[in-house]
Formats: structure tokens, sequence, C-alpha cells
């Protein structure tokens, strides 16, 4: 207690109460990882005993599994989302599109197949497209779009579900259904003064590689974080919930859709990865897990607090019910027709 | 993950993870073999951004606060690093009856060439029959 620094006096309390060392309050984040690191390593033997099980086995097995197969998907678009960020002019899309709501939805849609990048990047694009004078409808479209159909997420959809080409079609064909049929809607029936001006911030005085590993390094942590949020969702789900109620539920088809939908909207996996977290709910259909990969890009509570940072609270209450069930009804009717 | 240096060693956690699953057998358990060469790279990469975080800008900004979600990455390596190896060792008979669900086709009994610990046991470990993950 004697060793604390001067400058730490509003600490002095805290660490009172504790009655620990105060060289343990003082440590950087970085330094408890790495103590945790070196700890594991070294009480694993003893931890085995305690840590010995079936289930646990199985519940790390799968989370583990999950985590490694989404990562390299999830690298490689962070990486082309940077070099998108840094390298394509901000100005580029909006002065490309069309003007016509009519044709400019649709093809903005169809531009989300050029641009790499999961969710979490694509609303701040969105928002910077309409700072920039593209139709808000247009906009959208492509926010719902690019995280859904790039080839990042089509790729890794068919290495999820091998031998079953017709899940990455029909992937494709219900997410750009949901994003241009929102798009027009929101052309027909939303209203400026839904949405706030979204606030202009551009990085300016960045070289390209600066903004490059800033995007890449902030977009990897992100999504990366929630992908493990979701692989441990997924895996508990295997080991925890009795075989016969996931079965019930799984067997039906009305309530699968609406569980999966659900859970799509509160795991909030990015986009790269969630195909692998599908393919492991094995015991639902393959139309109730193509409507979680349909929901999950363009909907969940991670989506709703960053769209209700860049576009406002106005917005977001009103799209998010509407994109919700837009994308249940493609996934539905797409999974009905294709698969 | 409130500053660089924290982003930076989380990155380097899951790079090292990647860089290690990439190259030895242990990770057929969980990723198909078709898998390992992207994950090489991937962990490449992320340790390559780990650097360029760690030194970079010199100018530690509050505005680079990152998520705190991302404290969540650190959990696969350490899951890798508390639970795997045991499922190698003394108990991998006994749990040879147990296997995850049919997709994930992965069992914790049974990585091909075992790690570290596999000479310690005179069982001799069963071969890996299960592909991974379908």
């Amino acid at each position: 207690m004697a060793r604390t620094l001067p400058e730490h006096d509003q600490d002095r309390s805290d660490v009172d109460h504790r009655e620990e060392a105060p060289e343990r309050v003082t440590l950087p984040a970085w330094g408890w990882l790495g103590l945790a690191l070196v700890l594991a390593f070294y009480l694993r033997g003893p931890l085995a005993r305690l840590l010995d099980g079936p289930a646990l086995g199985t519940w790390t097995t799968i989370f583990v599994s999950i985590s490694v197969q989404a990562l390299p998907f999830l690298v490689l678009g962070v990486v082309l989302s940077g070099a998108i960020t840094a390298l394509v002019p901000p100005g580029w899309l909006a002065r490309t599109l069309p003007q016509r709501p009519l044709v400019a939805v649709p093809a903005a849609g169809l531009a989300g197949v050029a641009l790499p990048g999961c969710e979490c990047g694509a609303v701040p694009i969105a928002g910077r497209l309409t700072a920039r004078g593209a139709a808000p409808a247009a906009a959208l479209a492509f926010m719902l779009a690019a995280p859904a159909i790039n080839p990042v997420v089509l790729v890794s959809t068919a290495v999820a579900f091998p031998g079953r080409p017709e899940m990455v079609a029909a992937r494709f064909a219900a997410s750009l259904a949901t994003a241009v049929a929102v798009g027009l809607l929101w052309a027909r029936l939303g209203r400026e003064d839904w949405i706030d001006r979204p606030r202009h911030r551009t990085a300016q005085g960045e070289s390209h590689w600066w903004s490059f590993t800033e995007v890449a390094q902030h977009d990897f942590l992100h999504a990366g974080g929630w992908l493990v949020l979701g692989a441990m969702t997924a895996a508990t789900l295997q080991v925890v919930v009795p075989r016969s109620v996931l079965d019930g539920v799984a067997d039906n088809p009305a309530l699968a859709v609406a569980a999966l939908a659900g859970l799509a909207v509160v795991l909030a996996v990015c986009s790269e990865a969630d195909a692998f977290v599908a393919a492991s709910l094995n015991q639902f259909s393959l139309t109730a897990r193509l409507v979680f990969m349909v929901v999950g890009p363009v909907v969940d509570l991670k989506l709703v607090a960053l769209q209700t940072g860049v576009f406002g609270r106005r917005f977001a209450l009103r799209f998010a019910p509407l994109t919700l069930a837009v994308a249940v009804f493609f996934g539905c009717v797409v999974g009905w027709w294709l698969l | 993950v409130s500053d660089r240096r924290s982003q930076a060693a989380v990155l380097v956690l899951v790079g090292a993870m990647a860089l290690y699953l990439g190259g030895s057998d242990a990770a057929l358990a969980y990723v198909k073999a078709g898998l390992q060469p992207l994950l090489l790279a991937s962990g490449a990469i992320l340790v390559g951004l780990a650097v360029v975080t760690a030194v970079g800008h010199g100018r530690d900004q509050d505005e680079h606060r990152g998520p705190g979600v991302a404290w969540l990455l650190a959990l696969p390596p350490l899951a890798l690093v508390l639970i795997a190896p045991p499922a190698l060792g003394a108990f991998a008979a006994s749990r040879q009856a147990v296997r995850p669900p049919p997709t994930l086709q992965a069992s914790p009994a049974e990585p091909a060439a075992a790690g570290p610990d596999s000479s310690l046991f005179p069982l001799p470990l069963p071969p890996a029959t299960v592909p991974p993950c379908r």
C-alpha cells in the first residue's frame, strides 16, 4: 500500500477495499492476458482433473472448431475491407450510382458483390454514402447486400456446407432479394426526416497504409469478439440443451425458422463467419439455417446499435423490424424453392 | 481492449494460435487439412497487424479505444491451452465413447499425432478414424 504512487490517490480507496497488492491494480490489460496464458499453461495439469468430463471436452471441440474454421475468412474479409477503405476514394460509389431509386437500388445491391467486408464495416460506409449525396434507399440496399453476398462470404458458405452448392446460391438469392426489396420499400415509404444526417467523418492526413491497418485491426477485433460469442453459444446449445428439446424445436418448421431467426438477431455473428455457426446447428432444416444466414448479416443487436449511432434512433426503430420481416420472408421463400 | 498494446496482445495470441494450428496435426481435430495453409497465412497476417499496432503511430490516442468484446478473442487460445491437451492424455481411452454431434466430426480424443504430452503416456493413442468436420 505504501508503494502506491501519489498520482494514484483515486485508486487507493479501491485498493484498500480489496486488500490486494497495488501492483495488481496497475498491471495493464495486456499484462493480465499474458498472466492468464502463463497460468493456464502451468495449471493445465492440475486443472485437467477438474476440467475433465465429456461435456466440457465436446464443448471445447465445437467452440474451438467454429472459431478456428471461420478465422481465415474473417482475416481475408478485414484485409479486403481495409484495402478498400484505403484505396477506393470515398466519393467514388456515390458518384457512380444512378440517381433514380428504381435503378439505383438494384445497382447498389449488386455493387455489394464487389465490396467485401462484414456488416460492421458496411454501416459506416452507407453513412458515408448518404453524407455524400447518394439516395438513402440505395445506400441502405448497399448496406444490406454488401456483407451478405460478397465473395468472401460466399466462399466461406461453400466451405461450411461442403457438397451443397445450392446453399450458396440460395444465400445469394435470398440476401440480394432482401436488400433490394428493403431498399425499394424504403424509397417508397421512407421519409427524409427519419434519417439523421450522418456525421461526416473523414480520416484526412492519414496515409493509405495507416488507414488500412487501422480498419483491418479494428474490424478484426470487433468481428472476432462477436464470432467467439457466437461459437460459445452454438457449442452451449449443442452440449447443454437436451437433445429432445433441440429436436422438438427443429422438427417444427415454423418454430425452427423463428428460433434461428431470433438466434441470428441475438448472436450478432459476423457474416464471414456465420456459415460455420449455421453448419454446426445440424438438427435444423436447411431452410431454417438459410434464414439464420440471411437474417444475421442484415439485422442483429450489434447492427441496430451501429445503425442507431450512424443514422439515429428514429431510423433504427423502423428499419430493424422491416428488415427482419423481409429477410425471414425471402429466406423461407428461397429455401422452399431451392433447398 | 483499452490500449494499443492490449490490442496487439490479443492479435498476437490469436495469430499464434492460427500459426500453431496451421502447422501441427493437432489442428486436425478442429479443421480440415485443406484449411491449414489458410490458417498459416491468416496467422502471419494477424501477427503482422499486431506488430504494426504495437509499434505504429506512436501516438496513443483515446479514439483508438478498441471494442470490449474483443477480449473474447483470447478465449479460443486459452481453451486450447487449458482443455485440449488433457484430452490427448490419460483419459483418452475413456473418452472414446463420447462423440460430438455428427456435423463437427471431430473428437477430442483423437487428434492423430498427439502433442508433446503423448510420449508421456504408455497407452497407445487411437488413430484418427474420423475425418474432421465432414
